[in-house]
């Protein structure tokens, strides 16, 4: 995060949940705030710890997950694709996406090593930062528990 | 760098997919239909049930059923509704069970379990032929909301006494 604030301060958590705010589109800072206001909060309300932390948590499920979703629908692919005695009925997935677009799955796939760059390096950032403790017992008060198998 | 707001509709492929693997650990053997180019392409919107590409369940002598994403469907008031995934028996238009993708950061709003229960009444589920007991021992029948979201004791409460899952942390 490039912050050389004294970690553990209220104004170290403050600016980094300001840099990475500021890094979200229009869209995405309207999506963080409407989970919080579902829970009846606002950000503001939270102290700057916990600011910092439910972004995290909404960066994480908004983009750090999808490496393991896209491994996990290729596995499946791969499953299927076997029980067709080694025919291969299926090469790729049209869905829609949040802006109604068609999209390909095969296109993810493409990109599944960048999605997996971004998981490995949110974990980096945050054990760098000594931060990785801290943000487990964030999830654990918010009874989260992170990467749950299912 | 990272493909933006495209991560609910993987979502929702990913607990399809994941539901699919299921039935195959119970021993059913799958079959793709609707696929031109071996493109499986579901319903891109709400549409009916056999519109778009969806995979049957099936097991010699025993009932098949047909997995749909974003089928729409006549309520019992008459007002039309898509859950995200729906379980229905092959040939028929019986729905089984229906599964609903959440993708949220925290804590599941109990406003999906109460949604999650109209959809359950609507669609006429808890009172179709498979009963309680049937889906307690087929655990796949048990309809359920998929999230990545923790699930709160209220929404526990609502799906022991509604008998439905809630499958959360994804």
């Amino acid at each position: 995060l490039g912050i050389a604030l004294e970690k553990e301060t209220d104004e170290f958590f403050e600016n980094a949940f300001s840099m990475i705010l500021e890094k979200l589109t229009n869209e995405e800072k309207v999506e963080y705030e409407d989970e919080l206001a579902e829970e009846g909060k606002t950000f503001k309300e939270l102290t700057p710890r916990n600011r910092f932390f439910s972004l995290v948590r909404f960066i994480e499920v908004k983009y750090v997950m999808m490496a393991k979703w896209i491994k996990s629908i290729s596995k499946s692919l791969v499953l299927i694709n076997e029980s067709y005695n080694g025919e291969s009925p299926l090469k790729d997935i049209v869905f829609i996406d949040e802006a109604q677009n068609k999209v390909s799955f095969g296109d993810f796939q493409k990109q599944e090593h960048k999605f997996e760059e971004l998981a490995d390096s949110f974990k980096q950032v945050l054990q760098q930062m000594e931060l990785m403790p801290d943000y487990e017992n964030y999830l654990r008060s918010s009874g989260l528990v992170r990467e749950k198998e299912w | 760098m990272v493909i933006h707001g495209r991560n609910a509709g993987v979502f929702e492929l990913y607990c399809y997919f994941r539901k699919v693997e299921s039935f195959i650990k119970r021993g059913k053997t799958i079959r793709v239909n609707n696929v031109v180019g071996g493109v499986f392409k579901p319903n891109l919107r709400p549409n009916s049930a056999s519109a778009g590409s969806y995979i049957s369940l099936t097991e010699p002598g025993a009932k098949s059923f047909d997995l749909i994403l974003n089928g729409q469907f006549r309520g019992k008031s008459g007002a039309d509704h898509s859950p995200d995934i729906t379980l229905m028996e092959s040939g028929t238009d019986l729905i089984l069970s229906i599964y609903e993708c959440k993708l949220h950061a925290r804590s599941l709003n109990l406003r999906y379990c109460r949604e999650f229960l109209g959809f359950l009444n609507e669609l006429k589920i808890p009172n179709h032929k498979y009963s309680s007991s049937t889906r307690n021992l087929y655990p796949e029948l048990r309809s359920s909301i998929f999230t990545t979201a923790s699930k709160p004791w209220s929404a526990i409460q609502m799906q022991t006494k509604y008998d439905f899952d809630i499958v959360d942390q994804l």
